[in-house]
Parts: structure tokens; sequence; C-alpha cells
């Protein structure tokens, strides 16, 4: 007799599945079982098979088409039968594919129907597939831990489990309180308020580096460890006394420009981000400076601050190179209207003068600006001469 | 000194070292095997083997004592016996030798000693000392066993080693405690027609198993003329002048002594780890064992600990694929080892086969399950062995139909719990059980019968009837 093979319905909601392969040709010879096509539905792939021996004598549907549950695509009839195609095809569509199990969708009748899975990934034990069809998931994706690769009982359980929870996991809630709500509340003001724009530039540090080797030993006859950030508030200092424009505070209609220097030093400590102020960072020495940062930092870190400590800002600086970053756009305190992320001092292959290679030492300065107070070309002034007193020994010598 | 270096050392050729040699070499490793006594380990030379091979000859004595098909006394020509077990050990180790030659294992005799994480020091059977280092190391030296409650003299109080070398068939044997090997012990020197008594202080003989199968095996026990003496302690054994052994016992009632020819004390283990050098590199040590993590490697990154000597049971089965998969994972993915699926064997006569949860475990998890249950006595080809003792019990998961434990007691049984094995490890249910066709008449033909039967639609078997 000769046998209308339809597009199957293999899952509940399946509507329609794309032919996508052909496995033999009209007028071949095909053996009962054997694979006729491969149909694709957005869940699995499928063989369909010969559901008698005979000859595919029609070819009804072209690899790519993308046909409806039920629709006739190909005739396997027996060598040299007659049959009327029209009415084969209206008796096919007829019959009303056999679906009302209630299963998971990748449930497929298998062999019963003359249809095979066709995806290899989708060995899953009966265990696995009865779970998930009890669970409502579906087996395709999941990936199996079992015997060959196979899904079993706690893959599906996992996925379910994983469904449950959601895709993040809450290891554990932190009131927002204390340091963390200042920090959190200051740090959203300036983010919406304040227009940024980050400049980086990097910076030779060769000279820097080998003047404070040199004057090592004397500031340690004097009692004072200095260190190079000691060195850059005070170089950072007087930049801002010469360029006065960035040590500003927009309030309200006006722009405050200021005459001193109060050095806003980040420190990380266990309860968050604090911010002391060294007051006057100008007009204190080198040695001065590095006696009350390290006293700050100290008190700092040991929760003694003040609240006049935190008070009076003008500049920040954050370094960041202790902790092997390069270079970051750090958020500017408010309402200071600019803040220097200092990198990590590296060392770098550099072409210098006359064409020459020379190991160097480098550093980014990363100078983040309020645009509403500060324009580009001033923020790269003040850079530059930060950079110029940094990478000259007279300058430098000159400063601190 | 001689160095030389491998891929993979493994110290200890039983059968998780020797597994783990053949894996490695198979996957193209270069791999070294020290061993300081013979290979095969404990399992061929005084495990394993020794004890299936005098149990296959006590059954096959007592049978045909009990058959009746002959006529006179059946004598008993012991040495006999022990050559046979002697020369199947031999050809077994020899084989063994011969896998690993084949697959380009350099093999070792001597003792090894860790030296650092990936050397080891070897000292070998003539004296001679040589240094080895391998990228991965494999601890697999066993587990020794400690004589308990009592000292062993090997002569009238044995250890199960003595009881393998036994030049003599004791008139009389009492066994110290009723685990597995105890039993077992008690079945091959029963069946040679000795007479046997167990004693154990517990309620019930083999303590890991289904309550069910213990108390149904102890009346197997003692329709076979074994003495099963349960909430007895034995605290004492003492030679008298007459060279026999009277064995001290507290029992419920009081105290008791009981006179016998020898005394087996199949002992506890313990891990084989003295003289290993363990604490020169930091290797964890827990209650007398190598500690080891899920993938098996102790607490020292690079040293792996496969088989008895890590603790987490004490069957050939579960070392031998420890040992496989241990090395898969130098490779490539490995399986993880689920050690809930690993079969129980207990090799007496019907045998005791199990794997996953018992009925009280079940319970006590808070499962909803159901038990199917097949009686040997139903199976036509349990009749034609002469065999009517014994059940096989399924246990189910009410929802699922999943396998939550198998406890087989049966003639073949451990040959039988390799189908559990695989239907377990596979996730195959009652469904599944009740689908396949089983050959007929087979033992194994119970399954399919213990399946149906929770359901009550077994075929050769009514419920309520007859068990
Ligand atoms: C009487 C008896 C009967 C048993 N019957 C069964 C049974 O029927 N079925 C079953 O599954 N299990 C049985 N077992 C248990 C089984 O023998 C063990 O589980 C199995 O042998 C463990 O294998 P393994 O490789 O871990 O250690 P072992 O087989 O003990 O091998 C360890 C090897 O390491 C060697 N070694 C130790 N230290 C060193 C060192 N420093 N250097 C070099 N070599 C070293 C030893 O000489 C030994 O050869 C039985 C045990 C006993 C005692």
């Amino acid at each position: 007799m000769a046998r209308a093979i339809t597009i199957p319905q293999l899952g509940l909601t399946m509507e329609k599945a794309t032919l996508t392969t052909w496995m033999k040709e009209e007028g071949d010879r095909v053996e009962k079982g054997e694979t006729l096509c491969i149909i694709e539905t957005d869940k699995i792939d499928f063989e369909i098979e010969a559901p008698q021996a005979g000859i595919l004598v029609k070819i009804m549907a072209r690899e790519g088409d993308i046909l409806p549950v039920g629709e006739v695509i190909a005739v396997v009839a027996r060598e040299g039968e007659s049959f009327d195609l029209d009415a084969l095809i209206k008796e096919a569509k007829e019959v009303k594919p056999p679906f009302e199990e209630k299963a998971a969708e990748i449930q497929v009748p298998i062999s019963s129907s003359g249809l095979r899975v066709g995806r290899r990934d989708l060995k899953a034990s009966p265990l696995a597939r009865r779970l998930a069809a009890e669970k409502g998931v579906s087996l395709e994706g999941i990936i199996g831990t079992g015997p060959g690769g196979s899904i079993s009982k706690e893959d599906v359980l996992r996925v379910v489990e994983e469904r449950q929870r959601g895709p993040l996991q809450v290891s554990k809630r932190v009131p927002v309180k204390g340091i963390r709500r200042v920090i959190a509340e200051r740090m959203s003001l300036s983010w919406h308020t304040s227009p940024r724009v980050t400049q980086v530039m990097e910076v030779d540090m060769t000279e820097l580096v080998r003047f404070r080797e040199e004057s090592r030993s004397d500031w340690e006859s004097k009692g004072v460890r200095v260190s190079l950030n000691d060195i850059l508030i005070k170089v950072v200092s007087r930049a801002l006394i010469e360029i006065p424009e960035i040590n500003s505070s927009l309030k309200g209609d006006e722009i405050e420009v200021y005459g001193n220097v109060n050095m806003g030093i980040a420190v990380a400590t266990d309860r968050g981000l604090i911010v002391p102020v060294l007051r006057n960072a100008d007009k204190k020495s080198l040695l001065e400076i590095a006696e009350e940062s390290n006293l700050l930092i100290q008190k700092t870190r040991e929760g003694k601050i003040g609240p006049d400590d935190l008070k009076f800002g003008t500049f920040t600086i954050t370094n960041l190179g202790t902790y092997g970053i390069d270079l970051f756009t750090p958020i500017i305190n408010p309402p200071e209207s600019a803040i220097l992320g200092v990198g990590k001092l590296d060392r770098k292959v550099k072409v210098m003068e006359g064409d020459q290679i020379a190991i160097r030492s480098t550093m980014n300065l990363c100078l983040v600006f309020d645009h509403r107070v500060i324009d580009g070309a001033i923020a790269a002034r003040f850079l530059s001469r930060l950079k110029e007193i940094l990478e000259i020994r007279d300058q430098l010598k000159e400063v601190v | 000194m001689e160095e030389k270096r491998f891929d993979l050392v493994i110290v200890g050729g039983g059968p998780g070292g020797y597994s783990a040699a053949i894996r490695a070499a198979a996957k193209g490793l270069k791999v070294c095997l020290v061993e300081r006594e013979n290979l095969g380990g404990t399992c061929l030379n005084w495990g394993c083997f020794p004890t299936k091979t005098l149990l296959h000859d006590s059954r096959f004595l007592s049978e045909l004592r009990s058959s009746g098909f002959l006529e006179g006394e059946v004598k008993l020509k012991f040495e006999k016996v022990m050559e046979r077990k002697e020369r199947v050990i031999q050809n077994l180790t020899h084989g063994i030798e011969t896998l690993l030659i084949h697959r380009g294992v350099t093999i070792i005799e001597g003792q090894g000693m860790l030296l650092g994480p990936k050397r080891l020091a070897v000292k070998k059977r003539d004296g001679s000392e040589m240094m080895v280092s391998g990228e991965r190391v494999i601890l697999s030296t066993g587990a020794l066993l400690d004589p308990y409650p009592f000292k062993t003299d090997g002569e009238k109080v044995l250890s199960s080693r003595d009881a393998l070398r036994l030049k003599e068939l004791p008139a009389s044997l009492a066994i110290v405690g009723c685990g597995r090997r105890g039993v077992e012990f008690g079945t091959i020197f029963r069946g040679f027609g000795c007479e046997v008594v167990l004693v154990e202080k517990e309620d019930r003989i083999l303590q890991q198993e289904d309550v069910e199968i213990s108390h149904r095996l102890r009346r197997i026990l003692a329709t076979k003329g074994i003495k099963v003496m349960l909430h007895t302690e034995a605290v004492e054994a003492e030679v008298s002048d007459g060279g026999k052994v009277i064995l001290h016992l507290n029992t419920k009632k009081g105290s008791e002594k009981i006179e016998v020819n020898k005394v087996l004390v199949p002992g506890r283990r313990f891990g084989n780890i003295e003289d290993l050098g363990l604490d020169k590199i930091g290797i964890a040590v827990e209650g007398g064992f190598i500690r080891v993590d899920e993938s098996l490697e102790t607490s020292v990154s690079g040293v792996y600990g496969v088989g008895d000597v890590n603790g987490k049971g004490f069957l050939a089965h579960k070392a031998l694929v420890e040992g496989i998969l241990c090395v898969d994972q130098f490779t490539g993915r490995s399986m993880k080892i689920d050690l809930r699926l690993i079969p129980r064997c207990t090799y007496t006569d019907p045998e005791v086969g199990s794997i996953g949860l018992t009925e009280k475990e079940a319970e006590e998890r808070g499962e909803e399950f159901e038990v199917g249950k097949f009686p040997i006595a139903a199976s036509g080809r349990a009749a034609t062995l002469g065999e009517d003792q014994g059940i096989v019990k399924i246990i189910f998961s009410k929802r699922y139909g999943e396998i939550l434990g198998a406890h087989i007691l049966a003639p073949q049984a451990t040959e039988l719990i390799s189908l559990a094995s695989l239907a377990m490890r596979n996730e195959l249910g009652i469904e599944e059980l009740k689908a396949a066709v089983y050959a007929h008449p087979t033992l194994s033909e119970a399954f399919f019968e213990a399946a149906l039967d929770v359901r009550g639609e077994a075929i050769h078997f009514i419920k309520g009837g007859g068990e």
C-alpha cells in the first residue's frame, strides 16, 4: 500500500518544522526504518524513517521548506504500485497526529511511530526524562554528567533548582549604613550632578625615583618616612596654586576658586573608603606633609579620625598603584571639582631622544574633572605641568 | 643513586594500583608501579581469590556429601585444596604481571617511601635503593588487619592470613565477629566439615546489610550447622593444656566458655601507611586512613589515595574503579565516583549482594518507597540447583519508580547484583526493569518478578502465599 509521509507532531506546542536534509532521492529504493529526511524544530532534530520498504516515489517538499504539522512531504509505495495522490493527501490530513499524552515536549515516542530522536546530545536516563516531564523542564541544553554524557536525574534537579533560585545567588545581605551609606550617597550625588571628563597622562618617573633614593637616608636621619604619595601631594599642591581653576568648587551661581590647597587623601579602611584632608598642603614642606599624612592615614585606619579632619577639601588624590591598577577613573569628591587617580609605578621600555631605547619608570596620572567648572584645555595644562615637575630634576628640586 | 622519572608513580600493586597503572599506560603515560610483596595485593594473594577458590571447593564437597549420589564416605584431602588455591593465585598474579608488562608499565619490586610530593625512595628486595619521581603519585597501599579483640598467635588464634595458610582442617573453629569476612570464613570451613561457631556482640550478623537479609542468612547458616551466637562478646582466648583454645564469652546470661581447636579473628582494618613517609610531606591522615577529597586527591596536590587506604570502603571493585577514574581525570574528564552505587558482596552459600539503601535507611531518609520481592523458593532455576532459600528485594521510589536499593540473598547473588548496579548507574527504574526480556529459566528473572510484585503482578509467585 502506498503511504504518505507527513510532518509529525513531536510535542504539544509544535506547529511547524523545517525540512533540513533529504537523505534519499525520488525514485530511491528504501528499507523499512531507513532515514528519509531530517526535520528540525526550534527544540530538536528528527529523522523521519520509512514506515515500510518500497520506492520513494514522490518528494513533495524541498530542503529549507518550513512545513506545518501534518503536511505531506513524500510518498513511499511498493514497486510498480499505482496510487491516487490526491486521495492519499486527503486521507493523511484527516488523521490527526496522535499526541494526547501530557509529557515533556522532548519525550518523543521512540521508534513506535517510525521516528527517532536525532540529536545525540539529548541522551538522557529514563528517570531524567520522567522527572523533566513532571517538572516541565526541557532537556534541551542541559549538560549531562551521567554515563557517556547522558542527562541524569541530578542534572535535571540542578536545572530545576537553578530555575527556582533564579540566576543570582545572594551569599549574604549587608545593610547599607554608616560610612557605606555616606559613601553611597556622596558617590551618587557626584555621579548625577557632575558631568565628568577623564584625561590620562603617562609620566616618566625615573628622575623622581632616583631623587627619592638619593634623599632617603637624609629623610630617614630626620626620622620621617616619605612616600611617593607625599611627594605627589607636594607637587600637585604646587600645580594647583599655579593653575587654581582646578582647585575650585561650583557653589550655586558661582565658582569659588581657592587660594589654598586642602588635599584629600583617599584611604581604604575595613569600614570603607575615607578621605581625610591635609590642610594647607601648599604651604607645608615635604617633610611636614609626610609626617602629617602618615598621622592622618594611621588615624583613619584605626578609626580615630574626627569630623574636622574630613572637611574642607579642595582636591583629592587617590592612589590605586599599590593594588596594581594601571589607570582608572575615580569619582569626584563633591563639592570639589577634580580628582587625581594615580596608577602603579611601572617599568617600561621607552624610546628616548635620539631614538635610544631605555628602561624607564613610568606611571599614569588620571585626572577626572567636572566639565561644568573646568574645560579640557585647562585640565590638560594642569596635567602637563605635573608631568613637567615630576620629570625634570631641576623643577622637582625647586618644588619640594 | 639511580633515579628514574615517570609521569605517574603508583605505590602498591593491588586492584587499586594495578588498575590505575594499566589505565594510565593505555592512555600513553609513562608509569611505574612499586610493589613490596606480590602483585595483585590483598585481593589476589590474601583476600578475594584464595577465599573464593576455597569457597568453591568447600561448596563442591558439601554438595557432594549431601547429595547422596555417592556411596561410602567422601574423604577430604585438605592439602590438595590448598594446592589448588595456590595454583589459582599464582596463575592470576602472573596474569596481572603479564598485563602490566604488556602495557609497558615499569614494575619495581620494593618498598616505596615518599621523600617529597613527587619523589620516592624505593628499597628494593635485594637491599639496594633507588629513587623514582613522578608528575603525579598514587598511593594504593591497601589496608592491614589489626587483630581485634585479641592478639593472634598464628597457631591457635588465627588471622585471616593464617587461616589461608592452614595445613590441616581444624575439627572446630570459632570466628570472632560476623562481618562479611567472618561469615565467609564460617561458610568455607563449615563446608569442608569443620564445626563452626560464629560469635557476634551485636544483635545481628552483617550489620551493614538490610535487616531482613541478615536474619534470613542467619537462619540459613543455622540450617547448615553453623552456630551463631548473637549478643555475645568474645573477651579472651586461652590455650588449654590439651592444646585447645578456650574462648571466654560475655553473653546476655553471663560469662560462658567454649572449647574449640582454633579461633579465627578477622580483625579491624587500618590504612597501610606506616613507613610511607606521609608526615614528611604533610599528607593528612584521618582515623588511620589517608584523607582524600572527591577526586581522590590527598591534602598534598598531585598525590592521590586510591582503594582501601583511603578508608572509604573495603572492596576490591571499589579500589578498581577508583584506580581507573583517578587516572581518567589526569587525561581528561572523569566520572564522579558515587560510593552509594558500589555493590556490597558477601560470599556465603547462598550469597549476599546488595546496593543502595536498605529498607531502614530509606525509611530514615523519609523516602516514599515500595518494595518488590521475589522469594528464591519460587524460582524454577533455583529449584534445579537444589536451592530454595533466599530472596530478591528491590526498593523503588514511589514517585518515579527509581531503584533506591536492591538486596539479594540467593545463589550467585554477587553476579546478580551487577544487574542492579547497571540499572541504578543508568537510572533505569521499575518500568525499564519490566520492559526487558530475561532468559528463562535463570536466576535473573527474579528482577523481573520483583518489579512486577510491586503491583502484585508477579508471574511465578503469589504475594502473601508461601513466603
Ligand atoms: C580475607 C579477605 C577476603 C576478601 N574478599 C573480598 C572479596 O571477595 N571481594 C572484594 O571486593 N573484596 C574482598 N576483600 C577486600 C579486598 O581484598 C580489598 O578491598 C582490595 O584488595 C583493596 O585493594 P587495594 O589495591 O586498595 O589494596 P591491596 O589489595 O591491599 O594492595 C595493596 C598493595 O600495596 C602493597 N604495599 C603496601 N605498602 C607498600 C609500600 N610502602 N611500598 C610498596 N608496596 C606497598 C602491598 O604489598 C599490597 O600488595 C577481601 C579482603 C580480605 C582480607
